[in-house]
């Protein structure tokens, strides 16, 4: 088999991208820890060094990767690095705390919640809460405890922002049926929780949602537990869900590491297996490409010269790579102007062109009445027809390397 | 709330804990405030998970920290007032 190079390689990047990437591998190791001073000996710009960690949401494992390896610092880097960390481990242990107030409230009110992200993976991954930025909550709920679910929100002091409560009768019934979910803010403390009742829009949210069908509980605090969805439905999700995002934080793609760092070759190979029955393929297949790369996550010969010959799957990690970089991969996307061709080619790739089209129109509307205001038809949105070319794509590659 | 020297404290019924680096972060469960207690805050609040009066937390806190009594004093009776207010305080005669 011949292997296809990636370009460009990790190597190739700036040495402050590396070693932020690199001391997001987890757990600690001597691989690690040889990577990592490898890389902090040579000149390294440390205020860009925090200025990447922050952009990406891993300050917290950049600062025990720093502290546990005793690299050598500049002071004012080490305190900052020292103050932010510290900052999020609170943000994030409030953030566990309220998530599990809220899951109690669901309980009483008889609503089964199911937690995303936040607390439960950062159990999971790093058993530890403090390691992992949390900017907010996220549940997931039948849609038919919709209103239970505001009761219980209301109650506990949190108003919906979006959509807007103002929103018409009309225009919240559409959004009920065309968006994923909605979102809160405590009026007092301006937690943000996210509560969805879709894992996923576009042409992978029927099979994403076939996730739900295994959930595990999760201990958060000494006295709490979560629930969430089993860990190979919970990678698979975030593969979903990084992708969808193009992987412009790497704490996404650390978070995928961390959970598949335990898991054999064999164990994985079935995971992507499991992704092809739910026409995940894609995103699946762009993580677990990128985690070998960036985390030395051990695919197996097979699977990775499989992965990595498949120009799809090449593509794609180019194009995460390039949404991870933007702005010297140090700058807030929000902050720079609008340039959305690399995300727009990723998701077609990912088999949703159709859906990013519509998505953007939405977008571009906000908010949301304004679709609905422009007297579009209802399900405007869904009649765009899928375009699963890339999936098929995918597929004849398999099946013609298979018959090789 | 006026705390006399033999006003007993203790931990009030709703609220959830966690230790961050040492110091204690408190969400009420009532209504979703949360609070970080510094270190001596966090010791107080440790102090609390059993009912002590307040002269006894005030003697314990000086055998811990180095600073006129008055000033310990006034620094608990402060913290005492701020978690009552926000209900997580039990008071009891």
């Amino acid at each position: 088999l011949t292997i296809s190079s990636l370009q460009p390689a990790l190597t190739d990047l700036w040495p402050e991208f590396q070693l932020v990437v690199a001391c997001c591998r987890w757990p600690s190791s001597s691989i690690t820890e040889e990577r990592v001073r490898a890389l902090s000996i040579e000149p390294i710009d440390w205020t860009r060094v925090l200025r990447i960690a922050h952009r990406h949401r891993v300050v917290g494992l950049v600062h025990r990767s720093i502290v546990s390896y005793g690299v050598d610092v500049p002071p004012d880097i080490s305190l900052a690095f020292s103050t932010q960390a510290k900052k999020e481990r609170s943000r994030a242990t409030m953030a566990a705390m309220e998530a599990v107030r809220l899951n109690n409230a669901f309980k009483a009110a008889g609503i089964r919640a199911i937690s995303l992200k936040g607390a439960s993976i950062a159990m999971l991954a790093y058993g530890n809460l403090g390691l992992r930025q949390a900017k907010d909550i996220d549940f997931l709920i039948p849609q038919v405890s919709f209103a239970a679910m505001s009761d219980v929100m209301e109650i506990a002091g949190y108003l919906r922002t979006e959509p807007a409560t103002s929103i018409s009768e009309e225009g919240f019934r559409r959004w009920l049926g065309e968006a994923k979910g909605t979102e809160w803010k405590h009026r007092v403390t301006g937690m943000l929780v996210e509560i969805d009742w879709k894992l996923s829009l576009g042409p992978s949210s029927r099979s994403s949602q076939l996730l739900l069908g295994k959930s595990q509980q999760v201990r958060i605090l000494p006295d709490a537990e979560l629930t969430t969805l089993s860990e190979d439905n919970l990678v698979l999700y975030l593969c979903l869900h990084g992708s969808s995002h193009s992987w412009f934080r790497l704490k996404w793609l650390a978070d995928v590491g961390a959970l598949l760092q335990a898991r054999t070759p064999g164990e994985i190979a079935e995971i992507y297996r499991l992704a092809g029955t739910l026409r995940l393929t894609p995103a699946v297949g762009q993580a677990l490409l990128l985690c070998a790369e960036f985390f030395g996550i051990q695919l197996g010969d097979a699977l990775y010269h499989d992965l990595r010959n498949h120009w799809v799957l090449r593509r794609l990690r180019a194009s995460a790579l390039r949404y991870m970089l933007v702005g010297k991969g140090e700058v807030e996307l929000t902050e720079l102007p609008p340039k959305t061709t690399v995300q727009t080619a990723s998701h077609f790739l990912l088999a949703r062109g159709a859906w990013t089209l519509s998505a953007r129109a939405t977008h571009l509307l906000k908010p949301f009445e304004l679709l609905i205001s422009t007297g579009l038809p209802a399900k405007a949105a869904s009649l765009i027809p899928d375009i699963a070319i890339p999936d098929w794509l995918v597929n004849q590659l398999h099946r013609r390397e298979n018959r090789g | 709330m006026v705390f006399q020297s033999g006003t007993i404290v203790s931990w009030g019924d709703r609220h959830q804990a966690a230790e961050v680096d040492g110091e204690v972060v408190l969400l009420n469960l009532s209504d979703g405030h949360y609070f970080g207690l510094d270190e001596v805050g966090s010791t107080v609040w440790r102090f609390l998970e059993v009912p002590i009066s307040v002269d006894k937390l005030c003697a314990a806190l000086q055998t811990r920290y180095i600073g006129p009594k008055d000033k310990i004093v006034q620094d608990v009776l402060v913290l005492l007032e701020d978690l009552h207010e926000h209900g997580l305080l039990k008071v009891s005669a």
